[in-house]
């Protein structure tokens, strides 16, 4: 009888494991939606992550703030002055701008930006740690859908892959799952930058032609070519510089402009107007409007 | 005692949740980059002890599907190494003496090989490990440290629980 019970076990974890492997197997692909079950389980997760994501910021500041007092009281003092001199500096701004306006006005131009974006919150990681996606604390109600690419003021973050009513998951382009297609920006070689690891959070760049000039300082901005990033958001700076397979050509890392480890907002690009002006690098802030 | 089963139920779903939050949101801000403490491996493996075989692999089917889905990438990688962790942690249910901290630590430590094992073997096949396989190592070595490093203080959190659940309903939980 104890055997029967504990070969009736074992029976039960074959039946599992079988089960799980082919389960893995089949959603090893990318798709196009999540399951109910998984919107379900992160709305069901949501109100708690974002309750304890507050609580680690609310921590990690206070014990940043403690350690940095010194230097906040000199820096505070610098920026004390700093302001002063600003506060002048934007007088003469303001002006320069409405005689810009009115100039614009002159000429017929219509100041339009370039794209909308909605302001997101992260409040998870990947618990299990395989990939290194991030969760976000907006999804389709506000407007965000699968695709949308996110930055972070200069940078480029990465693209949503799954939405849920009031979350979204968005994969990095440090993710060896993630290939951004990529221009430099002093050369305009096109080049393809693929995520390398989340530990390292560097990007691997493989450029297109094989005799492309790199240099370690080189910025990397989006090509817009794949479709899903538009033209000119900055991707990162080359680090390093090495001879290509067999020798033919060379690769380079990239060091993302984005912080990954510390990223807290990011911002969702919602409308798909491309920026106009060529090889211009243009920052999150800089240039969105719906923030 | 039916109420209580219920209760216990229900807290232990509750735990889980909470691990699976902690992880998530919590764990990722203090660590350094990609290292990361597993609660819900030590959960499956404090439960599986306390229940046995059975416990074992529901806990770990239950644990590791919430991990999988709320990550939104793969389904089952993280189910399938805890559901062994948690049977082969339950096949240890009527050997082990359960009433103290090192025995859960010891078996996290040798349960985290096996489901690093187990992960690493699944993330190879489908082609999902580009960084190389010594980093990756590396990173889930520390981070088997430190799931064994808060065992103890999970392992007190559930008994503790426990002892409450056992206290509102009269009967041992």
């Amino acid at each position: 009888m104890h055997q029967f019970i504990v070969s009736r076990r074992i029976w039960g974890y074959i039946v599992i494991f079988f089960l799980l492997v082919s389960i893995i197997y089949v959603t090893a692909r990318e798709r196009g939606r999540l399951t109910f079950a998984e919107e379900m389980i992160c709305e069901a997760l949501r109100p708690l992550l974002s309750f304890f994501s507050e609580i680690a910021s609310y921590v990690n500041r206070a014990v940043w703030t403690v350690g940095h007092i010194g230097q906040l009281r000199r820096e505070n003092l610098e920026l004390a002055r700093e302001v002063a001199k600003l506060n002048a500096e934007l007088m003469q701004l303001s002006e320069y701008k409405a005689e810009n306006e009115r100039l614009k006005q002159l000429l017929g131009f219509k100041e339009a930006a370039p794209y909308n974006t909605v302001a997101a919150r992260v409040i998870g990681r990947d618990p299990s740690r395989i990939t290194s996606s991030l969760i976000l604390d907006k999804g389709k109600r506000d407007g965000v859908r699968k695709d949308m690419p996110v930055i972070y003021l200069g940078g480029l973050v990465g693209r949503v892959i799954s939405v849920t009513p009031s979350t979204s998951t968005v994969l990095p382009i440090i993710d060896p799952k993630s290939a951004v297609g990529g221009i430099v920006h002093r050369t305009r070689d096109l080049a393809l930058v693929e995520g390398q690891s989340q530990e390292t959070a560097l990007c691997r760049l493989k450029p297109l032609s094989s005799d492309a000039d790199l240099r370690v300082g080189d910025q990397i901005i989006s090509s817009g070519l794949g479709g899903i990033f538009p033209k000119g958001l900055l991707i990162g700076t080359i680090i390093d510089v090495s001879a290509g397979k067999y020798l033919v050509g060379k690769n380079a890392l990239v060091k993302p402009d984005v912080d990954f480890a510390k990223l807290e907002e990011v911002l969702v690009i919602t409308s798909k107007v491309l920026p106009s002006a060529e090889g211009d690098i243009k920052g999150g802030t800089s240039s969105s409007s719906g923030q | 005692m039916k109420y209580g089963k219920v209760l216990r139920l229900v807290s232990r779903v509750l735990t889980l949740f909470f691990a699976v939050a902690l992880e998530s949101a919590v764990i990722p801000r203090f660590a350094p980059p990609g290292v990361h403490a597993d609660l819900v491996l030590i959960l499956v493996i404090l439960y599986s002890l306390d229940r046995g075989l059975l416990a074992g692999l529901g806990w770990g089917l239950a644990g590791g599907l919430l991990e999988d889905m709320l990550a939104g990438g793969v389904i089952g990688i993280s189910a399938l190494s805890k559901v062994t962790c948690g049977y082969l942690a339950g096949a240890m249910h009527e050997i082990l003496f359960r009433d103290n901290l090192v025995v859960p630590t010891l078996l996290v430590a040798m349960t985290g090989i096996i489901k690093v094992a187990i992960t690493l073997g699944l993330c190879i096949s489908l082609g999902m490990l580009d960084g190389s396989l010594l980093h990756f190592i590396r990173v889930e070595i520390y981070s088997l440290l430190l799931t064994v490093f808060l065992t103890p203080a999970v392992a007190i959190w559930v008994a503790f629980s426990g002892n409450w659940e056992a206290s509102h309903v009269g009967t041992e939980a």
